[in-house]
């Protein structure tokens, strides 16, 4: 494949080259700076030959679509170094007593985010997941399955397609959440749910489909993309059409199409910590646009510009919404 | 150079009448194929030939286990079989996932098939910190900043990270 006769340039030019990539890629690559790259990479013939290889792996990472190679690359993978052992220990030792190698991409573990905090994390198999704020969800991979149970709050989805290897052969666990009120099987999927309070959960779909069932339901209801869903113990309850492609919040957005103020207002308030109300005589005003989540605070200012309410802020921890 | 450390075909033809069967069914256990086990063990002599050429060009020394050095060998084999497998299922997976107006034409594929070998026999070579913090920046493009969160380290460790997983990279290119 390679030509061995070529050998690498010395570690400490690689180890040169591979800082200037690093800085470059911190965009911290002034004219200065430039300059003095040009000026390294002439200097000797050695480094511009660890320059040209550095150039090459930029262009083979550039030439790989970001969304597959996270589901490629980001596969749970072997690890090197226990399959090895769990070979040498096969063969060496004890044919008949098949002592068997697991890969364990197992995990337990909690995650949980505080008010007006969002999180995103990369499960084991490569799946995506992404909490949104006051969420709690403990996430729990075997051999079996891969559950995610989310005990409050709101998280999003990104599944990638599962790859278990147990004793030689891969099988697909699914991936599966667990409400309080019953659980979400995907089906190769991107979606959200959100436990709206102990006894009612809600699941978006963005991409496919998921299966859905109700804790005390006999069967699993499919629910497909566009498609928003609630649900209780025991029953499910299409709403409507969302028409979303992804999850506004996981933007950082939070959008408003003609929306009643008191549900602007109670669904802004799970951003702030404190207390943000919205006096009824104002509720039931109508408001429509796309808002920044980063800072709740602002978002008022902007309603506050826009529709005829006044901002009482007693202070940051106490906001209401009145008439003026 | 001369060519007198390498095994006389006397030797190679012993070798692998000594040596192949076990090898073989070794394989063929571990793999639960009896092709791949077969290609496998031909690989395995295949690699033992050329990697005796570079050494016999430094040392004459014989080979003094044979068993355990085609083993070793067949090893590695076994994992960079098992690790392209998985790629390749996770592969046509993802493909299978494209939306229709990302279609790639088969060509396409496998070019792209290809590079991801390539790159994800550099990753594999990564220590398992450093290859998420690079998968995070290359793959996912998420800024230091971004990585030093998700992975609850400070930025200057994600640099130290990604400094060496380029260095290492860029090293096995050659």
């Amino acid at each position: 494949m390679h030509n061995r006769a070529l050998l690498a340039p010395p570690p400490e030019v690689i180890a040169r080259a591979a800082a200037w990539l690093v800085q470059m890629q911190e965009g911290k690559l002034t004219a200065e700076t430039e300059r003095q790259l040009q000026a390294w990479r002439l200097e000797n013939a050695e480094h511009e030959r660890a320059w040209q290889a550095a150039m090459q792996l930029q262009d083979m990472m550039g030439s790989v679509p970001s969304g597959l190679g996270q589901s490629v690359l980001g596969r749970q993978r072997l690890d090197r170094r226990q399959l090895l052992l769990s070979i040498a220990v096969i063969a060496t030792a004890l044919p008949i007593t098949w002592v068997a190698y697991r890969q364990l991409p197992m995990l337990t573990a909690d995650y949980r985010t505080a008010t007006g905090e969002q999180r995103q994390i990369i499960l084991p198999d490569g799946s995506q997941l992404r909490l949104n704020t006051g969420s709690l969800v403990d996430v729990r991979f075997d051999a079996q399955q891969r559950l995610i149970r989310l005990h409050r709050g709101e998280i999003a989805i990104q599944t990638a397609p599962d790859n278990f290897i147990q004793e030689n052969s891969t099988h697909k666990r699914p991936l599966i959440v667990a409400t309080p009120v019953g659980n979400i099987r995907a089906l190769g999927t991107r979606f959200a749910v959100r436990t709206l309070d102990s006894d009612i959960s809600q699941v978006e779909v963005y991409e496919h489909a998921v299966a859905l069932k109700p804790a005390e339901g006999e069967i699993e209801t499919r629910v497909d993309a566009g498609k928003k869903a609630l649900f209780d113990r025991q029953k499910i309850h299409f709403v409507e059409d969302h028409h979303q492609f992804t999850a506004a919040w996981a933007n950082g957005q939070i959008i408003a199409d003609n929306q009643r103020l008191g549900d602007f207002i109670a669904e802004l308030a799970r951003y702030h910590s404190g207390v943000l109300r919205c006096d009824p005589a104002v509720a039931e005003l109508r408001i429509s646009g796309v808002f920044q989540l980063k800072n709740p605070l602002q978002v008022l200012n902007v309603v506050a510009g826009t529709l005829p309410v006044r901002i009482s802020r007693i202070t940051d921890y106490w906001v209401t919404i009145t008439s003026p | 150079m001369s060519s007198a450390g390498l095994d006389t075909p006397v030797d190679v033809q012993h070798l692998y009448t000594d040596h192949h069967r076990w090898l073989y069914n070794w394989l063929r256990r571990r793999m639960g194929c009896s092709h791949t086990a077969a290609d496998l063990a031909q690989d395995t002599f295949v690699r033992m030939l050329s990697l005796r050429g570079e050494v016999a060009q430094q040392s004459l020394q014989p080979l003094q286990e044979p068993r355990a050095y085609l083993w070793a060998i067949a090893k590695g084999l076994v994992v960079d079989h098992l690790r392209r497998r998985s790629l390749e299922q996770a592969y046509l997976e993802a493909l299978a996932h494209l939306p229709e107006a990302c279609s790639i034409s088969p060509e396409e594929q496998e070019i792209l098939l290809q590079t991801l070998h390539r790159i994800d026999a550099l990753l594999d070579q990564l220590p398992a910190p450093v290859r998420q913090a690079f998968l995070l920046s290359q793959i996912h493009g998420l800024t230091y900043t971004e990585i030093a969160q998700q992975m609850n380290l400070s930025q200057r460790t994600i640099k130290r990270y990604m400094q060496q997983g380029f260095a290492r990279c860029i090293t096995a290119l050659f």
